[in-house]
């Protein structure tokens, strides 16, 4: 699944651990998460977009490239 | 023709069989090796390499650099009788002084835990969680060496089927039923869903393993093309395949 996780981090200047701290999951699972090597759960995703202010659908796009 | 029990005897002392002695020994180890766990925390936990150790965790680490050098003297052969036993008591009565300690350093990691759970966070439960299953895997592995200094065929006889003191044998499995039991499930749920679903993956592939492979195994030694399976062969397979599966789920 393509998401602009990476951009959006890179924008506030955050590390991949920094982001990690706040979604308290680990640095790797930010880094499948951006690779799209990890689909993120319903949970985390939720949590990913209230930390960036975001809805779900502006950050992850589940459509064919 | 000799009886098992007095090729085993023969050469260890008699209380050292005891069931009864064995079990809560299993339990003051596991304790024990907590002492060491709460080093570790502290020294995180405070950011600092360079902290005071304790007592206790002095205690803690003597133990440990005791069970090395005793597995170790064994390993090289030294088989001096009465050193052997007085190695063995005083490794026996660390380990005792350990479980006292071990219990107040617990107590001190669960307060720690509470007091420190919100800025550490994540970091904080993983390195707990991972540490213990560190732990879980040291206190087997030194009983494993204890076992193979035992063992009446070679020294490094770990996986045969020689025989080994009752009380030993005791004491590596309530280490490992417990000490396993627990960090599992510790670790599965301090762990993340990315950490989760590797070690979901890991375990699908050591289990489709045993599965697949044991029954082709029995099968063909039925039919003469191979010895009788090994509990212990197929047991370090799984194992191999789910760390395997698990790292390359984690890290591709």
């Amino acid at each position: 699944m393509r998401n602009s996780l990476k951009v959006l981090r890179a924008q506030r200047n955050w590390s991949q651990a920094e982001l990690a701290l706040r979604l308290d999951v680990s640095r790797q699972a930010v880094n499948a998460i951006e690779t799209g090597k990890h689909d993120p759960s319903l949970p985390l995703a939720f949590r990913i977009a209230r930390l960036f202010k975001l809805s779900i659908e502006e950050i992850f796009d589940d459509r064919p490239e | 023709m000799i009886a098992q029990s007095e090729v085993r005897d023969s050469d260890h002392p008699a209380w050292l069989h005891s069931p009864a002695l064995a079990v809560p020994l299993g339990f003051i180890a596991l304790i024990g090796f907590m002492g060491m766990l709460d080093a570790a925390t502290k020294l995180v936990v405070t950011r600092s390499s360079s902290g005071v150790w304790d007592a206790e965790q002095w205690l803690s680490l003597a133990a440990h650099l005791l069970i090395a050098a005793a597995a170790a003297w064994w390993l090289l052969g030294l088989q001096q009788t009465r050193l052997k036993r007085a190695v063995l008591t005083v490794l026996l009565l660390v380990l005792g002084l350990q479980g006292v300690v071990g219990t107040t350093a617990l107590m001190k990691v669960v307060l720690a835990t509470h007091t420190f759970w919100r800025p550490w966070g994540w970091q904080l439960k993983v390195f707990l969680a991972q540490n213990l299953l560190c732990f879980a895997g040291a206190t087997p592995g030194s009983l494993a060496l204890f076992l193979a200094t035992f063992s009446k065929e070679h020294p490094f006889a770990i996986f045969s089927n020689s025989p080994v003191p009752l009380a030993i044998a005791l004491f590596a499995i309530a280490s490992w039923l417990i000490g396993m039991a627990i960090n599992k499930g510790w670790w599965y749920f301090s762990a993340d869903e990315h950490d989760r679903r590797a070690d979901d993956v890991g375990n699908l592939a050591g289990w489709a393993l045993f599965v697949i492979l044991t029954p082709a195994w029995w099968v063909a030694a039925r039919a003469g093309l191979m010895p009788q399976p090994d509990a212990m062969i197929l047991w370090i397979a799984a194992v191999t395949v789910s760390a395997i599966g698990y790292f390359w789920r984690k890290n591709r």
